[in-house]
């Protein structure tokens, strides 16, 4: 291990398997990692498990010690905090004490200041599926597989703040420069497809979210294993040749180039780095010819895009959110390992018009919102399912945190919540229909089976920096 | 610690050559016993900088306001996009490059160069095929091609031979073997000097310290 290896303090501090899943468990990731981990058997093992990783193939895929369901992971993210109580969480209680103060109401603290009283949702919930499940209008399509789905209804956070709340759920930690889960699952297990980056963030069609970079970083592991950025619309920066260039010139450089770099080697024989690095323009040159064609969506037949909305000429988000959406399908179906579909970016435009975050009129902002998310997250589910990716992906949906089942005084939307929330998987080595934990009686705090809550007692976790960490990828 | 110099300078361990040896390599591959120099790919903002010092671009304006790498748009809340054309504003030592939290340079950021939002007491060093496509790809790094093409033509005149030998001694530090140079000189009859120059800076001898 080179002095650029050691982890920082920080670092050290998590990757101590005692350590790890104390702070760790306390973000959404721990659920999904967890279950990645134990379906890996890789949790409360005697000996820290330590990636095997080759510095000139740092994402192939490593031999897990156990074999589980889930062998490829979606997180659908919707930035600016979702309202569960106009999604997932209904609440009689609340339809009944519609206008009423809410009982000890007046000692909340809250983000955006005074609350006003309790607000049932604009948005009617009805049963579905086999299981009944109560869900809202607003989430139609999502509703019709309610059957499929595992809701969380008690998570917590541990801030009220999109930036940091982001960074929790996408981490564990509310502040920067941690590793995100998926950088930790390319980490652990590598991916199944070389062309392909193994962990691929997809921002919405709006921009990035809040938190940016945060949710996708390496933090302190090796930057390689760090979520590549790109969506349908906008490909990776860089990817193909300048338009100058013509394709035999390009080549003929290239070929120039690891004539250079293999005379250069010749000296340095033996020498990892050296060979790593050509090995890498290798690797770039496969990456030139498998993403535009992963990315090329002019194969998709009709009928799928119809299933996933790509082509409402009513609405152009939606349609590109669509394309994210079936963009995910096929990255997971070539291998990559970890994909996060971001809904919703940072504050553009002003305050809940590109994201969640509907403080002051969240009817007006949901109606927006709402059909974006959908349909397309529907046709995604339905898509996994018809194509047997399901019974290997898990999908998680989630949020940074909820929303309060007061409006705030003065205003028609709902301010930030961390005290309960809700958040659903779907998918490999998912009990559904199922519902876990439960929210108070207005869906202000969790209350029973909390699923999130930093833990005292460390539920042991082996992942660890091998002791000799010889890949400086 | 003028006495002591000279006796690390002058010992053995520092003056061993940083060719590998299979025997060392098979026992140390990292050099933990420092059997030679560890090879180390620059960093970002060294890897940014060497390239505007071997084209003669780079400006050495000391102090005063940093520049951004970054386009800004000010809205609601302040956008970054990358840069997609650079003048002589832009070629500062990195150093000065205002830092952003979130943000990294659209191109060396990706050398393991932290956003602004870290702290991080020791960098990484990845390799990756990201870094790759950047340095070949971007219009950073062909301007700058373009414009080393345009230096050694200015130095060496019509030469090939001597564009060539030029070339290997502003990136690499040292004259060209015969090979080298034969191979070289072909290369640019058929592809033009850009084009080297374009390989020159991607090459790992140019990337490396030994």
């Amino acid at each position: 291990m080179t002095a650029n290896q050691i982890p920082s303090a920080a670092g050290r501090l998590l990757l101590d398997r005692r350590q790890f899943l104390t702070n760790t468990g306390t973000g959404l990731d721990s659920i999904a990692l967890a279950q990645m981990l134990s379906a890996e058997g890789l949790m409360a093992n005697e000996e820290p498990f330590r990636p095997t990783i080759s510095p000139g193939r740092p994402h192939a895929a490593r031999q897990p010690e156990l074999h589980g369901a889930a062998k490829n992971i979606i997180v659908i993210f919707c930035s600016g905090a979702c309202s569960q109580i106009d999604t997932f969480d209904y609440k009689p209680e609340l339809l009944r004490r519609h206008g009423d103060p809410m009982p000890g109401g007046n000692d909340i603290i809250t983000f955006q200041g005074e609350q006003g009283n309790l607000t049932r949702s604009p948005y009617r919930f009805r049963r579905r599926g086999e299981s009944g499940k109560m869900i809202s209008e607003l989430v139609d399509h999502i509703g019709e597989l309610a059957d499929d789905l595992c809701f969380l209804h008690a998570m917590t956070s541990k801030t009220n703040t999109h930036g940091p709340g982001e960074n929790f759920m996408s981490t564990g930690f509310t502040l920067d420069g941690f590793p995100s889960m998926g950088a930790w699952v390319n980490y652990a297990l590598g991916s199944e497809n070389d062309d392909l980056p193994s962990y691929v963030a997809i921002p919405d069609p709006r921009g990035k979210p809040q938190s940016s970079v945060n949710n996708w970083g390496p933090g302190f592991l090796p930057a390689v294993f760090q979520g590549t950025d790109f969506n349908a619309a906008k490909p990776i920066r860089n990817l193909g040749r300048p338009s100058e260039i013509s394709p035999k010139k390009d080549l003929a450089t290239r070929n120039y180039l690891q004539r250079l770099n293999e005379l250069h080697l010749e000296r340095y024989p033996g020498d990892t780095q050296l060979a790593a690095r050509i090995s890498s323009y290798e690797l770039a040159a496969r990456m030139q010819m498998s993403v535009p064609g992963v990315c090329d969506l002019s194969t998709e037949s009709g009928h799928i895009r119809q299933m996933y909305g790509a082509d409402d000429p009513e609405n152009e988000l939606k349609s590109q959110f669509a394309e994210n959406c079936i963009l995910a399908r096929r990255l997971i179906e070539r291998g990559v390992r970890f994909v996060q579909l971001f809904n919703g970016a940072y504050q553009t435009g002003g305050e809940g018009t590109s994201n969640w975050d509907g403080h002051k009129t969240l009817k007006k902002q949901y109606d927006v919102h709402g059909p974006i998310l959908d349909q397309p997250v529907a046709g995604l589910l339905r898509d996994l399912k018809q194509r047997g990716l399901f019974e290997d992906t898990l999908v998680v949906w989630c949020t940074e945190f909820g929303r309060m089942p007061t409006f705030q005084k003065g205003a028609s939307g709902r301010d930030h919540n961390p005290s309960g929330f809700t958040c659903w998987l779907a998918g490999a080595g998912v009990k559904a229909p199922f519902t876990y934990g439960a929210s108070d009686e207005f869906s202000y705090k969790a209350a029973e089976n909390i699923t999130i809550r930093p833990r005292k007692t460390s539920r042991r976790c082996t992942i660890s920096m091998p002791r000799s960490y010889t890949c400086w990828v | 610690m003028k006495r002591l110099h000279p006796q690390m300078l002058l010992s053995s361990t520092y003056r061993q050559s940083s060719i590998p040896r299979a025997k060392a390599l098979k026992l140390d591959a990292d050099s933990l016993l420092l059997w030679r120099f560890p090879p180390r790919r620059l960093d970002a903002e060294a890897i940014r900088d060497s390239i505007l010092t071997v084209t003669g671009m780079l400006n050495r304006q000391m102090h005063g306001h940093g520049f951004y790498a970054l386009q800004v748009i000010r809205e609601n809340v302040h956008h970054y996009y990358a840069k997609e054309e650079f003048g002589p504003e832009d070629w500062r030592r990195m150093l000065y490059a205002v830092k952003i939290r979130q943000e990294r340079d659209g191109i060396f950021g990706l050398f393991d160069c932290p956003d602004g939002g870290q702290s991080v007491p020791r960098r990484g060093l990845s390799t990756t095929p990201l870094q790759a496509l950047n340095l070949l790809n971007s219009g950073f790094v062909m301007q700058q091609a373009g414009l080393l093409a345009e230096r050694l033509q200015r130095e060496t005149g019509t030469d090939r031979q001597r564009q060539v030998a030029r070339a290997f001694e502003l990136a690499f530090g040292r004259t060209p073997s015969l090979a080298e140079s034969a191979e070289s000189v072909a290369f640019v009859e058929a592809e033009g000097l850009t084009a080297m120059c374009r390989a020159f800076l991607n090459a790992n001898e140019f990337l490396f310290l030994f």
